[in-house]
């Protein structure tokens, strides 16, 4: 008769799990009284879903300083220093005035669309009531046009730090950053932004840490890298196209070294030529159609870097001309601005709010005191996939339709 | 309940067991029905959080970590917040359990207050469809892991939604069924009255036995009418429920299929639709196809049961032929999904896409409920049954064993009434707690800081069930050499009161400790429950139908045991343990009150009045030692127990789980058949009453089953039927074992002059021992030989034993009968 005892004990537990097992309320007091899980304010923000564009960036440095003047009552000066004219300088200080606002350090002001380079920002800056707590001052805008306009900015800002009255230098682009990195040291503090490999550029030690106690700079170390994956992933490709100018700039303006990391990672060939100059010359367009039209005869797909002749010059319709031609799927380095224009896929750094923000916390920490050298340089943004339709039509390429369901910008037409 | 033609007494007897039944089965059938309505209700949540997976897992897989989606996520919630009011919060949280993105304000970066189980790295299918549900506060969570390259955990994203969901659709459930059964019971008893009153106005009387019948044939129509209208009611919830899942995956897929199609791709370039359906239905198994027409409305691409096809590859010759409905062709873009044929059919911004509702669940979901249907209307008839024999023992209260043992008695049921009541009320309240007691323990032991000797957990959690053991085994050598000398009422008076005691003790134990000597106390109450039931049988009965009480006996243990499982279950999924426990309780009181009322002393004088022999240690050692008792031992009893306890409690639902895949509702459904047929007990000894030859029956039955598991060897492949049969030829061994086992022991010959009952509970010592080490022996011997040699080794073994036990034990019983009469 005993035996029934197991009869009833697994009998128990199956009937049990048939009947469906209450489930166990884990009552954990904090988070209801916090939370309001309570009964009555069970449901109190249903349908108003928080903006997380800031998100990360909230939660990566939480300890940023509330406005404050200068001693003596004044503005803090931020000087602004680019390499040349290039839209990712623009976005970049472009979201770092946005993010003052938004951190409180200044004003919420209207900043008309038909503004779209960074001198001429500054210049509307420098003219509006931007900020009770600090300035970009016209004469502190510097533009090294790519080398050709060095000395104004060596003048004002190195040999005359001092005097300058600027208390802090923000560097966009690797010339930039490189004018100062050169120096053993310096007065102010420098900030860098918009450097496509800050390391081989050699403006910083390594991703961790600057070198120089004067500088700190936003790192994306594997930027390009899941860029380049993304791209093999999505293609499938065995051979890629790359050109690039075979000197440092070139390096760097083409990810040559991520690339090559990946292929030997993934194991796939590259399809190199270097026969293109990086410098403005009559021959830079010329000779990248050229090189293009050698790697699509080559490889499977192109990987366009952010070459001169691509980032100088108007010839993304040449360019996806030759894509075209050959039926060759591309990827852009530079994202979005070059997928509107024809390259089939990119990855544009769509949380360009988080990185001003991150920016901006970073600068008020530098003013309050803190040494640029101790400031957290790896900053991952958010990825932005983006794809051209009409391109894939185009070229006869099926895009699987989980890719484009999961990319962030879809464009049908080539501007 | 007499001969006599008083309307009133019956009357009263069906409104009781009529009420008691139908609301008995109304309960349970609800508790079980809300079970598998909330399954189907959470998986609406849970085709949305695979949605939203499949989604967040195709970008993380295109690159973009999880903590870095920014203002993509805003949209994704707000996808499916417009998509599904019924979510209240959505919450997404990294591996650590930190919540990344919410729609709740103000609970990013803290710690997500929920137990769920963690993602692992490269996970299997089933790890990476994992749906878990949870109740916090007024709220269900239900939660999926998000993988990355279906490879590395990423975190976990949570749907939250108003447990009132699910109660406001039970509330209208329990009104519908609650109207279904009172009109059943109105017109039953109308029924039973217009019968009782022809009958009567026919001048013809109703025997108590006629009575009896009547009234138990009208509780089984009114159960199978409401079992028949409930089980309909049921069918039609899940239809609607699975369809409403399945229109809720339609639409959800069509929002981002038109979102493709919107960008101008034609419907027949769609590259990978047919894996992008797949996996889009993974997890939705309401779902079994989905197909994408063109306008014309061919198919194009095709998922799940027909497998993947499109029209863009090499598969595209695999196409299902299916016709788009005329009616289908006549829907618009944006207008809700309509059910055609058993496809849920929406169209798109180009061409349209139809899923095929899964006939096959649905199917299985309703023969589940149809066989729980008929579980409940068997417990609940049982339970009216017991209401009414403990009825007609109210009435015949006065009857006397003198004149039973003598046939005077008016009501020669009455005794066999008692043993059987004695033996349902006992173990129904022994038995409620076993399914829940191990969990219960095992809280206890967690929120206790008590912890001895630095012992593992699970050792520690099987203390309580250890000392319960040893309560049974000491309270069986008490009965045996100490309480023997006191009076049967006595003895059930102390049994009674130390299992209350250990009852209660149970509900307020706080720590292991007390814990383990309540369940002490209480196996020293069910232990000496156990064995003073032979000496009710030897009173309550004669030589005559001796058997009958054993198997009446067996047979209320067994209707406790199909009775109590379900019952307490339900107690404690809607009332918690504690409740559980106080159920328990309460049964042990109503024993305590009902051996007071109905165990009179004047009952067992006769019995107490028999000169007691003192038995020594010696004396029950040879008794122990004997050929009757060792030959039973050794060819029937050891190969009995390796089956019931190693195979029935351990291996068979292992096997059936892990190796069969068999649900764990529907082992408990095989396995419940086991108790079902013995409940025909008290039939079984009657006619071993009438045959007279004890050890031919006990040979058969041994037979049968040894027979059973030698075809484990010759049909590996046997399946769920093969289980079935064994099972079910254990089922008639058992029943044969339960009816005859006490019986045989007690009448054969011993070197000791002992009387029948001291035997018998001399041997049940040993039978206890055994039990403690065979389901050890059953594991030896399944790792050394695994499971088809194993269950041809014991068929073997039982085979011989049933064959040794036939030729070589001798028939007590019939040769009492013809050389000693009934005068033993």
């Amino acid at each position: 008769m005993k035996k029934l005892f197991a009869t009833l004990i697994v009998t128990a537990l199956a009937l049990l799990a048939s009947c469906g097992a209450r489930p166990a309320a884990v009552e954990d007091s904090s988070w209801i009284g916090e939370a309001g899980l309570k009964a009555e304010q069970s449901f109190p923000d249903k349908g108003t879903i928080m903006d997380f564009s800031q998100l990360a960036s909230e939660t990566e440095n939480e300890t940023y300083k509330a406005p404050f003047k200068k001693e003596g009552g004044g503005k803090f000066r931020l000087a602004v220093v680019v390499s040349g004219t290039y839209w990712e300088f623009y976005d970049n200080l472009r979201a770092l005035v946005d993010a003052f606002s938004t951190i409180g350090w200044a004003n919420n002001i209207n900043i008309p669309a038909s503004i779209s380079n960074t001198e001429e920002l500054i210049s509307f800056l420098s003219e509006s009531d931007y900020s009770d707590y600090i300035e970009f001052p016209k004469s502190l805008y510097f533009d090294m046009k790519w080398g050709d306009n060095k000395a104004p900015m060596e003048k004002a800002l190195i040999k005359g730090a001092e005097k300058s009255g600027a208390d802090i230098v923000l560097a966009f682009g690797g010339m930039a950053g490189n004018a100062f990195y050169g120096l053993d040291s310096y007065k102010l503090p420098v900030v860098m932004d918009a450097i496509t490999d800050p390391l081989a550029a050699g403006v910083i030690k390594s991703y961790e840490d600057s070198g120089k106690d004067f500088v700190t700079c936003r790192v994306d170390p594997d930027q390009f890298k899941r860029q380049i994956r993304l791209f093999h992933d999505t293609v499938g490709f065995q051979k890629i196209g790359i050109i690039y100018g075979d000197d440092e700039y070139g390096r760097i303006y083409g990810a040559v070294r991520d690339v090559e990391e990946v292929a030997k990672e993934r194991g796939f060939d590259i399809v190199r030529n270097t026969k293109v100059k990086e410098e403005m010359t009559g021959q830079t367009v010329e000779l990248y159609l050229k090189a293009l039209e050698d790697v699509c005869q080559k490889a499977d797909a192109v990987y366009i870097g952010a070459s001169t002749a691509i980032t100088e010059y108007e010839i993304l319709p040449e360019v996806t001309a030759i894509l075209r031609k050959y039926r060759k799927p591309s990827f852009a380095l530079e994202g979005t601005i070059r997928v509107k224009q024809g390259v089939l896929f990119g990855i544009s750094m769509a949380g360009i709010t988080r990185s001003g923000i991150y920016n901006a916390k970073k600068i008020a920490l530098i003013l309050a005191g803190s040494k640029p050298r101790d400031m957290p340089q790896i900053f991952e943004n958010i990825p932005s996939i983006a794809i051209n339709l009409k391109t894939a039509s185009q070229i006869g390429y099926d895009v699987k339709i989980d890719i484009i369901a999961g990319s962030d910008e879809v464009y049908t037409d080539i501007q | 309940m007499k001969a006599k033609n008083d309307a009133k007494s019956p009357v009263i007897a069906i409104i009781l067991t009529l009420v008691v039944s139908l609301g008995l089965n109304l309960f349970l059938g609800l508790s079980q029905f809300e079970g598998v309505y909330k399954t189907a209700v959470i998986n609406r949540f849970g085709i949305l959080s695979q949605n939203m997976k499949s989604q967040l897992e195709n970008s993380m897989s295109l690159g973009k970590p999880l903590h870095l989606f920014g203002n993509s996520m805003t949209e994704l919630f707000q996808e499916a917040l417009k998509q599904e009011s019924d979510i209240s919060q959505l919450y997404i949280t990294d591996p650590a359990g930190l919540v990344l993105y919410s729609s709740r304000n103000g609970v990013t970066g803290k710690k997500i207050p929920l137990q769920y189980s963690r993602g692992i790295p490269n996970p299997k299918a089933e790890d990476m469809l994992r749906v878990e549900t949870q109740r916090l506060g007024w709220s269900i969570f239900v939660s999926v892991p998000l993988y990355r390259n279906a490879k590395f955990y990423e975190g976990q994203l949570f749907l939250e939604f108003e447990n009132a969901l699910i109660s406001r659709s039970m509330t209208k459930v329990l009104t519908d069924l609650g109207l279904v059964s009172l009109l059943i019971f109105t017109l039953t008893l109308c029924l039973f009255i217009l019968i009782y009153h022809l009958r009567v106005k026919s001048g013809k009387t109703f025997t108590p036995r006629g009575i009896m019948f009547l009234i138990l044939g009208m509780l089984f129509l009114s159960q199978a009418s409401f079992a028949l209208s409930a089980n309909r009611y049921y069918a039609q919830a899940y239809s609607r429920a699975y369809d409403a899942n399945v229109k809720v995956l339609s639409l959800s897929m069509r929002q981002d299929l038109d979102k493709i199609l919107g960008y101008g791709l034609p419907i027949d370039r769609l590259k990978g639709a047919d894996s992008f359906l797949a996996e889009r239905i993974k997890g939705s198994p309401e779902c079994s196809n989905i197909l994408i027409f063109n306008d014309e409305g061919r198919v194009n691409y095709q998922a799940g049961a027909r497998g993947l096809a499109s029209i863009m590859e090499s598969s595209a010759d695999k196409l299902s032929g299916a016709i788009l409905p005329a009616a289908a062709k006549k829907l618009v873009s944006g207008e809700a999904a309509k059910t055609l044929f058993g496809v849920v059919y929406v169209k798109l911004a180009k061409g349209y896409m139809g899923l095929e509702i899964n006939q096959g669940l649905i199917k299985a979901r309703l023969d589940d409920q149809a066989l729980d249907s008929l579980t409940i209307a068997i417990v609940s008839l049982i339970v009216a049954f017991m209401l009414l024999e403990l009825i007609r023992l109210a009435e015949t209260k006065n009857f006397s064993v003198q004149d039973i043992q003598a046939g005077l008695s008016a009501d020669g049921q009455s005794g066999l009434r008692f043993i059987r009541l004695a033996s349902f009320i006992f173990n129904f309240s022994a038995f409620v707690p076993l399914a829940f007691l191990p969990q219960h323990i095992q809280r206890i032991y967690d929120s206790s800081s008590l912890k001895l000797f630095n012992w593992d957990r699970t050792v520690m959690v099987s203390v309580p069930i250890g000392t319960y053991m040893v309560g049974i085994t000491v309270a069986m050598l008490l009965l045996i050499f100490v309480f023997k000398y006191l009076s049967l009422r006595q003895r059930y008076i102390i049994i009674s009161l130390l299992y209350i005691a250990g009852s209660l003790m149970t509900v307020f134990a706080k720590d292991i400790l007390i814990m383990s000597l309540a369940r002490f106390i209480a196996g020293m109450g069910f232990g000496g429950a156990l064995l003073a039931t032979t000496s009710l049988v030897q009173v309550y009965t004669d030589e005559k139908n001796r058997s009958a009480g054993f198997g009446i006996s067996a047979a209320g243990f067994a209707a406790a045991a199909l009775c109590s499982v379900p019952i307490g279950g339900v107690i404690v999924n809607r009332l918690g343990t504690t409740a559980g426990l106080y159920t328990s309780t309460a049964f042990g009181v109503l024993f305590f009150i009902f051996i007071l009322a109905f165990l009179k002393r004047e009952d067992t004088e006769a019995y107490e009045a028999k000169p007691k022999k003192k038995l020594s240690i010696g004396q029950w050692l040879r008794i122990l030692t004997s050929r009757h008792i060792l030959t039973y031992t050794f060819f029937m009893n050891i190969p009995f127990q390796i089956l019931y306890w190693g195979l029935f409690q351990y291996v068979f639902p292992l096997y059936m789980s892990n190796t069969m895949g068999i649900s764990e509702s529907n082992i408990g459904r095989i396995l419940s058949l086991f108790c079902v047929i013995s409940l025909f007990a008290a039939l079984m000894s009657r006619f071993a009453d009438k045959l007279m030859n004890d050890k031919l029956l006990l040979s058969l039955g041994a037979i049968i089953v040894g027979v059973a598991l030698l075809l484990f060897n010759f049909f590996p492949a046997g399946g769920i039927l093969l289980f079935i049969g064994v099972i079910g030829a254990m089922g008639i061994q058992n029943l044969v074992v339960d009816s005859i086992e006490e019986v045989f022991i007690s009448k054969g010959k011993v070197p000791v002059d002992v009387d029948d009952e001291t035997l018998l509970q001399s041997y049940k010592t040993v039978e206890k021992v055994i039990s403690t080490v065979v389901p050890t022996l059953s594991s030896v011997l399944m790792l050394a030989a695994g499971f088809n040699l194993s269950m041809f080794i014991l068929g073997i073994y039982t085979l011989v034993g049933a064959l040794a036990f036939f030729f070589f034990a001798a028939n007590g019983r019939k040769k009492n009968a013809l050389i000693l009469g009934d005068s033993k």
